[in-house]
Order: structure tokens, then C-alpha cells, then sequence
């Protein structure tokens, strides 16, 4: 008990006098707090964008694609496919209609806000049943296309990036014209930076007959996958690949994966240099107050109670960086949209950075392993000094 | 003179100066391998070439075009050869990593001229339909010899049902700059395009080369005017402009992960730079005793400075050797996909002593300055 005691006002001293060492103390602040923020940072991009995609996927949904054709751009699906595949067991219905939709998806190129150049977004050509497969979509200004008309509704990411996409505008697809007539969003997943039209129009748009990308199911629960599947491959002359949509999706962050990894590499590098110059700070921190020490030790403080106040110092230390890194990488880039060539469909999707308490615990973790690496040298050797040394020193 | 001070300066407090040294040698290991890296998007433009024109799909960069298209560029005035080619597999990024087979014209080696084939090989592909000539780097990754069958899936279907095809290896090809352009295989067009199934007459990308640089421009905007309204419109220009256009795709990333990388470098600059200043602020009494013995005020802020400035450069010097060692463990990370695209250039070099100098001169000037300033007697009773 009275260990403690003697620790907490130790530290108590300590603490008051940061103020005075306040040059110092905030070295260590700095350094921590920059590393930290790099990290939450790197991994809030990192997070934003592996949630986007595979936020899209959900287990009782299957996509179909063309055997061989890793994305939806390669695949190809014949509308007459769709209807067989209509028949199989395991989908659920809706007014004794099978909860199936082919879908088209191509590429279009449109003028990034401030940009000079084209970049490439998503037209996806869908079915009315698409909107009740996907419940998560809903329309937040305008309203829907209306079917068989050159009407197009946008994304809520698309919307933010592109120019010319608001409601009224028209855009160029190839060589028709099609108007915007509504925005959506759906859960922030990797449909928000595409554009929507109605499948027929799109097919006419693209010049592709009675030829959709891929289909879309809703199963009547995600038990119901093998017997989808089965049928499909059962079925003769029927050359189509099925999975789940969360299965898909995952195989397409890959890209994710690289910025985490880049994120933590370059964070741990940071951590680094931040414990030399927290090492640094307390080093001298401790010989500035060697004679407060000895005096200390001379009282009949224990060596472990120097020792263990130093090192309450370095960590509160730290977690103040850690805490002003997080919360800077938080307001700076919390939600922040930005949008990137992901991988699988040669687009762009939009995603937000998503500082989220998992990633923040991870920066606090880095700056608790910096404040106790840069405090527990310099305190261990304070401790064990020679008191006559240490009040000599005045 | 000089060095004896420095020598003292620099021994004062060991500790202290082992410890700046190595949080500066940590940003300059940032700096360099960072930058290094950033190269990457360059150097590899930098190999294409910036003659030959390329014509793809307006608006899918793995789209088709159709076969008749090489008729019509064929018979363009200034235009010398052209080459076209398909891919089998050309629908992600990453099952392109894995080697990208091209079905191309006969004359693949001669318009593109950064790859690089023995006559003997060129001679077996243009004699053998089922002939492969096969990217040094794939082949050596995955063991190919001359005489071996190359298997490979595509995105196409093959006559007989599957997306299975294969190959007969007649020799290997070697690209000139970008190592990544070996990973992958040369296939004889005409024989893919006549067991595909689908899209049957179509080309993937058409490579033209002018007979002079001057008519690039012009033939390619007469190439994009004639399809502007087709239903297959392309998108033409030299192979380095179109690649600068594919990488902007990145940009917003590339943009973010540069500044956030250029906060990092600086936090820890500030940190070391603070150390540095304070170590000279802690000397005002050593000041006033040099002073004391008739050292001239000159004299000891040049030694000061030059102090700092050892410091930095030998942080700047030991993070740069660490990159340098750094490089070649990238490139064997990378599967040698990287090698010889990314290297430490001397502006990288130059421009880390110039920081380091910089960093020098900002964190010890202004306090020993301030030490100078002080009268001898109040700098001593500072101590």
C-alpha cells in the first residue's frame, strides 16, 4: 500500500513539473502523436476501402458469372440463361416471382471534379427485381428511372465525384444521351460510384442484344447456396460459375490489403524514430532531476518507486500523443471521400476513410509500446543510481 | 581548432548524440526508400515508349476492337508497320499479375521494340500456330523450358468447351527496362482468334509505327476522329501517354499517401531538430568559458553549426546506405517483377544532404546565436 502511495506522489511531482520541462515533454508528444496519426491514418484508408467492397457482399445473395471470368466486366450471360437459371431451387420469391436479375455492366468515362482527364466509373443496366434484391439501395434525391427510358439515377459517390452528374444534368454514354434523374445510396458499399439504368436501355445503349454481365439471386436463405449451385452446374450447356456475393467481393479488396500492410510497415518504421527521440526526452528529463532523485532516494524512497513514477510519466506522456495523433488523423480524414482504381473491375469506387476504434486502439498501442521502450531505460538507470553520485552532481 | 571543438561537441553527452543521430537516420530511411519507391510510377513510364502510338477502346481499357480497324490503319499515310494483339486473361488486376499472354500479329518483336527475341525464336513463332515464346522472368519462375507446354486459362473459350489452352515453347524473350514485361508470353493471334468462341475478329490493343515522330500526332487523331462515332470508338496516343493517363486512375490515393508520408518525415525532423537545439542551449556556460579563453565568437558558432551539421549528415549518410540495402530486398520481395525499375538516383541523394544541411542550420543557428549574444560573466552564471 505504501508502495503505491509513495509512487503516486513521486509521480504526482513529476507530473507538476512537466509544465516547467514542457519543451522536452512535448517532444515526446510530437513524436509519438505523428506516428500515431501516419498509422490511424494509413489504416483508416485502408479500412474505408475493404469495408466499401466487401460491405457489398452479403451471404444470402449469389452472383453468376461466365465460367473463366474472374469480374463482372470479362462476363457474359445470355438473358435466356437467366430464365433457366429462374427455375432453380433455393431462390426466394416475391409474388411467386424468383428474386433473380441479370444485370449489364460497363465502363464509361466522365470528368473527375477538378480533374483534366477522363477516368473511368460503372454503368450497371438493371432489372426492377434488382432494386428488391438489393433492400439497401434507396433513392435520396429524385426519384427512380422509369423503365425503357434512357433515365439514369447515380450513386451518392459518383455524384460527389464527377462533374455533370446532379439531377437534370445529361450525359453522353457512347452515342446516346441519358438524363439523370435520381441519386441513391446504399450503405456506403461499392454501388454508390456507379451509375443505374434500366437493363433494356442500357442494352440498347451498349449495343449488346439480349446479352447481360452477370446475375444477380436472392436466396431464400444462404443455407439454400448448394442447391442453386447444383442446379447450375446440373443443368446442360449451362457454362456459368456461382458464388456468394461475400465470396466475391472479398476476392476484389486485395487492394485494401496492400494499404493496410504499407500502413503498418511505415507506422512501425515512424514508431522507431519516435522511441530514439523518447529515449532522448527522458534521458535527459532524468538528468536534469538527478539531484531531485538522490534527494528523493535520500528521503528513503525506494529505487522501484523512482522507477515506477518515470515510467507512469513516459506512458501518460505517450498516451497524450497517441491520443492527439488519433484524434488529428480523426478530424482531418474521418469520412473523407476519395477514389481509387480498384481492383477487379478497372473503375473507380468511391470510399470514405473510416477511423474506427479498432484502428485507433492500434495507434494507442504503438504509442504505449513507444512511451514504455523510451521510459523504461532511462528510468531503470535513474534507479539504480549511486545517491552520493546523484547528489553530487549538484 | 575547428574539430576539437566539434569532436568535444559531439562527445559531450554520447548518449544524446547516438540517440538524435539514430531518430534522424529512421527519417532519412523514410525518405530515401519512400522516394525510391515513388519512383516507381515514373521510371516505369519513363521505359515506354514514347514513338510508337497505341490504339485501344475509348472507354474500357480491356474492350475489343474490331479487326477491320488494322485494314484502315494500315493504308494511313506515315504509317509504317502495325502490330496488333488480344489477351487471354484480361479481366483483374490481379490475375494479370500472374502473367499476361499476348496473341499478337507476326511482327510483335519488330514494331514493339522494347521486347527483345533471338531470329530463331521470331522464325519458330511465325512457323509453328501453336508456338509461345515466353518472358524470361515467367519462365524462370515457373521452370519453363524450350520444348515444354506452356497451360494457361483465359477469359475465352477454347473450340473444344474449356478455357484451358496451351502452347508449344519455342524461346524466351527478354524487355528492355520494365522487368514486369517479362512476366508474361507471346502467342501467334491468328491461332487464338480461330479457336475462340466468342468475340471472334477482335483485337485488344493496335500499335502503329510512324515512319516519323512528327506524323504520331496527326495520326492519331485521324485514327480517333474516323471511329469518334462508331460503336467502337478508341482512345490513341503514344504508349508513355497513355500509361501517365492509367496511372492517374491512382492519383487521389497516390496524392494522400504522399502527404501523410511527407507529415511522418517532418514530425520527426521537428523532434530531432528540437534535440539538437537544445543540446546547444544546454552549452551557453561551455560558451562563455571558450569565450573566456579568447576563442572568437565566429569561431565557436562555425563549430557549433558544423556540430549540427556532422549530425545530420551522418544520419542522412547511414539512412541512405540503409536504403540502398533496403532496395534490392524490395526487388526480391516483388518476385523480381521490380528489378531495375527502382533505384536510389543521385537527385535522392543530393536532395538528403540538402535537408540534412538545412535541418542543421534551422535547429542550431538561433540558439547559438543566442549564447554568443549573452556577456561572458552571464553566460557563465547560467551554468
Amino acid at each position: 500500500m505504501s508502495f503505491i502511495r509513495q509512487v503516486l506522489s513521486v509521480t504526482n511531482m513529476n507530473l507538476r513539473s512537466i509544465l516547467e520541462r514542457s519543451g522536452s515533454s512535448l517532444v515526446i508528444i510530437i513524436g509519438i502523436a505523428g506516428s500515431v496519426a501516419v498509422m490511424v491514418s494509413l489504416l483508416a484508408m485502408a479500412e474505408g476501402l475493404s469495408s466499401t467492397i466487401s460491405n457489398t457482399g452479403q451471404d444470402d445473395r449469389v452472383i453468376i458469372l461466365r465460367d473463366g471470368s474472374g469480374s463482372e466486366l470479362s462476363s457474359g450471360v445470355a438473358m435466356t440463361e437467366v430464365d433457366t437459371v429462374s427455375s432453380s431451387p433455393g431462390i426466394k420469391s416475391l409474388d411467386g416471382e424468383p428474386m433473380i436479375a441479370g444485370e449489364l455492366f460497363a465502363i464509361i468515362d466522365l470528368t473527375k471534379k477538378g480533374a483534366d482527364s477522363t477516368s473511368n466509373l460503372p454503368f450497371r443496366g438493371v432489372q426492377q427485381m434488382s432494386f428488391e434484391i438489393r433492400p439497401e439501395l434507396t433513392i435520396i434525391e429524385g426519384r427512380n428511372f422509369t423503365s425503357g427510358t434512357a433515365e439514369i439515377i447515380v450513386g451518392k459517390g459518383a455524384n460527389n465525384q464527377y462533374e455533370g452528374l446532379d439531377i437534370g444534368d445529361q450525359i453522353k454514354v457512347r452515342d446516346s444521351f441519358a438524363t439523370v434523374v435520381g441519386i441513391f445510396s446504399s450503405n456506403g458499399d461499392v454501388h454508390e460510384s456507379e451509375i443505374w439504368s434500366d437493363l433494356a436501355a442500357a442494352q440498347g445503349i451498349f449495343r449488346r442484344g439480349a446479352i447481360a454481365s452477370s446475375m444477380i439471386i436472392r436466396l431464400e436463405s444462404k443455407d439454400t447456396f448448394d442447391e442453386v449451385g447444383l442446379y447450375v452446374e446440373s443443368y446442360p450447356n449451362l457454362e456459368l460459375k456461382v458464388q456468394t456475393e461475400t465470396n466475391f467481393y472479398d476476392n476484389q479488396s486485395s487492394g485494401a490489403d496492400l494499404i493496410k500492410i504499407f500502413g503498418q510497415v511505415v507506422g512501425y518504421i515512424m514508431a522507431i524514430g519516435a522511441v530514439f527521440a523518447a529515449l532522448n526526452t527522458m534521458y535527459s528529463a532524468v538528468s536534469t532531476r538527478l539531484v531531485e532523485i538522490g534527494t528523493l532516494r535520500a528521503l528513503g524512497f525506494k529505487g522501484t518507486t523512482v522507477l515506477a513514477a518515470l515510467m507512469i510519466e513516459a506512458l501518460i506522456l505517450a498516451m497524450a500523443g497517441g491520443l492527439l495523433g488519433a484524434a488529428i488523423a480523426y478530424i482531418l480524414f474521418n469520412g473523407y471521400t476519395v477514389s481509387t482504381l480498384a481492383g477487379g473491375s478497372f473503375s473507380q469506387t468511391a470510399f470514405a476513410f473510416a477511423v474506427t476504434g479498432e484502428v485507433i486502439q492500434q495507434g494507442l498501442t504503438l504509442a504505449l509500446f513507444v512511451g514504455f521502450i523510451g521510459g523504461v531505460f532511462p528510468a531503470w538507470n535513474a534507479a539504480r543510481r549511486d545517491i552520493t553520485e546523484a547528489l553530487r552532481s549538484i | 581548432m575547428y574539430w576539437t571543438l566539434i569532436k568535444i561537441g559531439l562527445i559531450r553527452k554520447r548518449l544524446r548524440t547516438f540517440l538524435t543521430i539514430m531518430s534522424m537516420f529512421i527519417a532519412f530511411v523514410l525518405y530515401g526508400s519512400l522516394n525510391t519507391l515513388s519512383g516507381l510510377f515514373t521510371g516505369a513510364i519513363q521505359g515506354l515508349s514514347a514513338d510508337n502510338i497505341i490504339v485501344m477502346p475509348r472507354y474500357d481499357m480491356f474492350g475489343k476492337l474490331p479487326y477491320s480497324y488494322v485494314n484502315y490503319i494500315e493504308n494511313l499515310d506515315g504509317v509504317e508497320d502495325v502490330m496488333y494483339m488480344d489477351y487471354l486473361i484480361s479481366d483483374s488486376i490481379e490475375s494479370m499479375m500472374d502473367g499476361v499472354v499476348f496473341a499478337s500479329s507476326p511482327n510483335f518483336f519488330e514494331v514493339y521494340d522494347r521486347f527483345e527475341t533471338s531470329q530463331e525464336s521470331k522464325d519458330a513463332l511465325k512457323n509453328n500456330p501453336n508456338a509461345a515464346i515466353v518472358g524470361k522472368l515467367m519462365a524462370e519462375q515457373k521452370g519453363l523450358r524450350i520444348g515444354d507446354i506452356l497451360n494457361t486459362e483465359s477469359n475465352s473459350m477454347n473450340s473444344d468447351g474449356t478455357n484451358n489452352w496451351s502452347f508449344e515453347i519455342v524461346g524466351f524473350y527478354t524487355a528492355k527496362q520494365i522487368k514486369g514485361d517479362e512476366m508474361g508470353a507471346v502467342i501467334n493471334w491468328d491461332t487464338f482468334d480461330e479457336s475462340r468462341v466468342n468475340q471472334k475478329g477482335t483485337v485488344g490493343m493496335i500499335m502503329v509505327k510512324a515512319s516519323s515522330a512528327e506524323m504520331g500526332d496527326s495520326i492519331s487523331n485521324q485514327i480517333d476522329q474516323r471511329f469518334m462515332n462508331s460503336s467502337y470508338a478508341t482512345r490513341s496516343g503514344p504508349e508513355s501517354m497513355i500509361a501517365v493517363e492509367m496511372a492517374g486512375e491512382f492519383a487521389d490515393v497516390e496524392l494522400i499517401v504522399n502527404s501523410i508520408l511527407l507529415s511522418v518525415f517532418f514530425t520527426i525532423l521537428l523532434v530531432s531538430s528540437n534535440t539538437l537545439a537544445q543540446s546547444i542551449r544546454e552549452r551557453t556556460s561551455d560558451i562563455g568559458v571558450l569565450k573566456c579563453l579568447g576563442y572568437k565568437d565566429l569561431t565557436i558558432f562555425t563549430s557549433v553549426i558544423f556540430e549540427a551539421i556532422t549530425i545530420c549528415f551522418i544520419a542522412v549518410f547511414i539512412g541512405l546506405i540503409a536504403t540502398l540495402m533496403l532496395v534490392p530486398a524490395i526487388e526480391l520481395m516483388s518476385q523480381g517483377l521490380l528489378e531495375d525499375t527502382i533505384s536510389v538516383t543521385p537527385s535522392i541523394i543530393i536532395g538528403g544532404f540538402l535537408i540534412g544541411l538545412i535541418i542543421a542550420f534551422m535547429s542550431a543557428a538561433v540558439p547559438a546565436y543566442q549564447a554568443l549574444r549573452l556577456k561572458v560573466v552571464d553566460a557563465l552564471r547560467e551554468g
